[in-house]
């Protein structure tokens, strides 16, 4: 049974359709890449998955588990994390406190335990804080540990949203165009990252992403969104080369 | 001992004072505080560390809301009246003053909880409309409902009592006691998943819920505790006068608690400290303009808001490092 | 029937100045997104000026020229001095600086004028009764109040919909990034904005004084009522802040006429309560989406 499955799924705005009809199913420990031009619906879809919109029709099941209407809390619960497109960090915080947060699911303590902060709760931030120095050393971060966030370069802030992600401990990790804006260097360097991820830990990935080469690097399956449809999926070599796919991108008279 | 740069394991990260010479300061001035109110301080002087004490306690539950969980709320003095309402009535009926107290606090907690629950669904401006009213509300119903609240007129308040009666003096230490408790119960709970939780809901809630927070169980917390903390205040406050009544809860009292935190510096337990220190004295001092009171006071807020966004807290973090990097 | 009638007659007049104050918090929000607790002492300070004015031997017209004119100075002024570098700081600074003036202007004013209470009377402050239709009457104060309010509204359509600055100011509302884009001086449209709305909450003070007698909390009740009937029109819809003020009159002068007098006062924060639990967007503002 696959990880993730989408069932016609469908959602408007406005007079917009901006999915209509979408199946698609993610197995476990794939790494899918979703590619297709502005507007073609890819962060909708993300959006849907994670419960931040609520499909107008349609199923998205994960691992089992209808949560086409789960709120995101929950849908975060059963094992998915997810960066987002235009980084959506707490500002305020230093990167070590962002990704702490990203541990919210992994802890216990309750407020009147925390006012308290016994033995117990130390023992479990102390917890906590080795994973959570785990990621910056495995993502090269230590030296924005002590940074507040807003203070971040754009590509380090990028990584600082991957490994606050990460600190969930999903099984499935949508990455919302992770290399948008880096260098070519940071972007190679970003694929490593990714594929040893999801290798190491055993992590199913569903990446947007614009950079095609980098697609073909990263990604075992490619699936093709236009206009809210979806019109390819296949091996990364196929479908970037399929014609449809060309037209969409580059337009009629290619 | 200064914290060594190579920090040798999380625990010694999470300690409590990141210095110990922070501590002694700490641990000498309370001492000092104490000496200073159960001997030497003339009587006014222990009235107004009362206060002080007190208002340092309901303007940190107001900062936990506004400050870590960035929710607003313009009707933090109809909490301090429910706290003050709710332990009044036990008492004057025979509770133990402490169980008064804690009743008090919980039952404004509740409030709070309540009032809490339009901002799961509410933006900035209208949540302000929403506890406006709320702090209208109460006030009215304080005013109308005189079988239980004495209307406008109040109840009277029976002098302090744990076994014996309380001297002014000792229930200065009480107050103190319960608020330097406060202090290190609410930077515990900022410092913990429940703080981080607040604090990634005021800065990005979409953010906070794909992490996995709960907003519904979060915001409302964090609305139930600051209530139960004001609340907490204001059933202590009650004992400072032979009466209360409606007038000592207003909608200028919720205000004055804002410019407090505000002037101390938002997201601060110090600042909570250093600001509500600041309100009280002036108000206990500058008694000769009364009529200037409220002038004063908006104009020091204005002042902040353009020049010192961080309140006194940013100030005293610049002084701070300045120190630190001294003599460079 | 000619009582309930007559109920709602007055009710439309206490409504109308609701209204107007309304028409201006949402003017102000809409614009610069600031919710403007001093709005009120704004048009209270106004009515000072005017009853100074009068009292130094000015006409009503000139005294009543010059209020407008410093509540359109105090509304401009205060965005370009004060709102528009505490909004650099973030929502939480924008509402403590409307708190913040509005402290210091009531505080000022109680100093200036003490708090004891004045009466304003003036033009309408007439006596005399409109008969509307058989055994249906309006004090001509309330015809008054109800005539200027139609007026003014008229007026601001007309602004809206014919002028160069009124035709800038809606796609202010709408798009602020693209107007300035589009060359649209957006500072300095905000002021202008913070200035009209000043002005019409000055009209909305001296119209109410001669019910209320002078004293600088006269406009803290009304800044509530008006703030309700903003919520119940959508906060950010001007058509809804006038039918949210025409409601909210009418619904308050009926519970005060069949249910009681006492209740009267606590219907504004029902109302707020009910709107904001039901229905959050009010009854003309739309739902919105955010984009992530």
């Amino acid at each position: 049974m696959a990880l993730l499955e989408i069932q016609d799924l469908s959602i408007a705005f406005g007079g917009v359709q901006a999915l209509a009809d979408v199946s698609m199913a993610i197995e476990e420990r794939q790494i899918v890449a979703l590619i297709g031009p502005n507007g073609a619906g890819k962060s909708t879809l993300f959006n849907c998955v994670t419960g931040i919109y609520r499909a107008d029709r349609g199923t998205i099941r994960f691992g089992g588990e209808d949560v086409t209407k789960e709120k995101p809390h929950r849908v975060a619960r059963l094992g998915v994390a997810r960066t987002f497109q235009n980084i959506e960090l707490f500002d305020a915080m230093t990167a070590l406190d962002n990704i702490l947060a990203g541990r919210h699911l992994h802890m216990r303590t309750g407020p009147l335990a925390a006012m308290a902060f016994g033995r117990a709760v130390v023992r479990e931030e102390v917890a906590a804080r080795r994973k959570v120095e785990e990621l910056l050393d495995r993502l090269d971060l230590q030296f924005a540990r002590d940074v507040h966030v807003m203070h971040l370069p754009y590509g380090v802030k990028k990584k600082v949203e991957l490994a606050r992600a990460l600190a969930l401990e999903p099984r499935l990790l949508l990455l919302d165009e992770p290399s948008a804006g880096m260098t070519s260097e940071e972007k190679e360097e970003m694929v490593f990252v990714v594929r040893d991820l999801a290798r190491d830990l055993s992590i199913t990935v569903l990446l947007v992403e614009h950079d095609l080469a980098m697609v073909r690097d990263i990604s075992e399956r490619v699936i093709v969104l236009d206009h809210g449809k979806k019109i390819a999926d296949g091996a990364p070599e196929d479908v970037t080369t399929d014609v449809a796919v060309v037209r969409a991108y580059v337009g009629d008279e290619a | 001992m200064r914290r060594p740069d190579l920090v040798r394991d999380y625990a010694e990260d999470l300690s409590l004072f990141e210095d110990r010479r922070w501590m002694a300061l700490a641990a000498f001035g309370l001492v000092g505080l104490v000496v200073f109110v159960a001997a030497l301080a003339p009587d006014y002087a222990v009235y107004v560390t009362t206060r002080v004490a007190l208002y340092v306690i309901a303007a940190i539950g107001l900062n936990l809301l506004m400050g870590y969980a960035g929710q607003i709320s313009l009707g933090h003095a109809a909490f301090l009246a429910i706290g003050a309402y709710t332990h009044t009535i036990l008492y004057t009926k025979g509770a133990p003053l402490l169980v008064g107290v804690l009743v008090g606090a919980i039952v404004a907690g509740a409030f709070g909880f309540l009032v809490g629950i339009p901002s799961l669904r509410l933006e900035g401006p209208y949540l302000a409309i929403s506890t406006l009213g709320f702090q209208v509300a109460v006030d009215q119903l304080l005013g109308r409902w005189e079988a239980l609240t004495g209307g406008r007129m109040g109840l009277p308040v029976p002098a302090p009592e744990i076994f014996v009666e309380l001297s002014p003096r000792v229930y200065a230490l009480l107050c103190i006691a319960i608020a330097a408790l406060v202090i290190v119960a609410t930077y515990n709970l900022t410092r913990s998943r429940i703080g981080r939780a607040f604090v990634a809901i005021r800065d990005n809630e979409t953010a906070a819920e794909a992490m996995g927070v709960d907003l519904v169980i979060y915001k409302t917390m964090a609305f139930a505790i600051s209530a139960a903390i004001t609340g907490l205040a204001g059933a202590l406050l009650v004992h400072l006068s032979d009466s209360i009544n409606p007038s000592n809860f207003t909608l200028l009292d919720s205000i004055e608690l804002l410019v407090m935190i505000m002037v101390g510096g938002l997201a601060s337990i110090l600042g909570s400290v250093l600001g509500a220190t600041l309100l009280v004295t002036l108000n206990h001092t500058l008694t000769a303009f009364r009529d200037y009171q409220a002038v004063a006071i908006g104009t020091i807020l204005i002042l902040v808001i353009l020049f010192e966004p961080m309140g006194l807290r940013g100030r005293w973090l610049r002084i701070k490092t300045y120190f630190k990097a001294w003599p460079f | 029937m000619d009582l309930f009638l007559q109920n709602v007659l007055n009710g439309l007049s206490a409504g109308s100045v609701y209204a107007l104050i309304a028409i201006g918090l949402v003017l102000i929000y809409r614009s610069s997104g600031v919710l403007h607790f001093a709005h009120g002492s704004f048009a209270m300070l106004a009515t000072f000026v005017a009853f100074e004015l009068h009292q130094q031997g000015l006409g009503l017209v000139p005294a009543f020229l010059g209020a407008a004119a410093v509540a359109f100075v105090l509304g401009a002024g205060t965005f370009r001095l004060l709102l528009d570098r505490a909004r650099e700081g973030g929502s939480h600074a924008v509402v403590m600086m409307t708190i913040a003036l509005f402290m210091v202007v009531e505080g000022l004013a109680g100093a200036t004028w003490g708090s004891d209470t004045k009466d304003f009377n003036h033009y309408f402050s007439e006596p005399g009764i409109v008969t509307v239709a058989e055994g249906v009457f309006l004090s001509e104060h309330n015809a008054w109040i109800n005539v200027v309010t139609c007026a003014l509204v008229l007026l601001l359509a007309l602004f809206f919909r014919f002028t160069r600055v009124g035709i800038a100011m809606r796609a202010v509302f709408d798009n602020e990034v693209a107007a300035e884009l589009m060359g649209v001086r957006v500072r300095r449209l905000h002021a202008v904005t913070w200035g009209i709305a000043s002005v019409l909450a000055a009209v909305a003070g001296l119209l109410l004084v001669p019910k209320v007698f002078l004293d600088p909390s006269m406009m803290f009740a009304p800044l509530l009522k008006a703030f309700a009937a903003a919520v119940l029109g959508g906060l950010a819809s001007i058509p809804g802040a006038i039918l949210g003020g025409w409601l909210l009159g009418v619904i308050e002068t009926l519970a005060g006429a069949y249910i009681s007098t006492e209740f009267q006062a606590s219907i504004a924060f029902l109302i707020i309560i009910a709107v904001l639990a039901l229905r959050p967007e009010g009854l003309l503002g739309r739902r919105t989406v955010t984009k992530v």
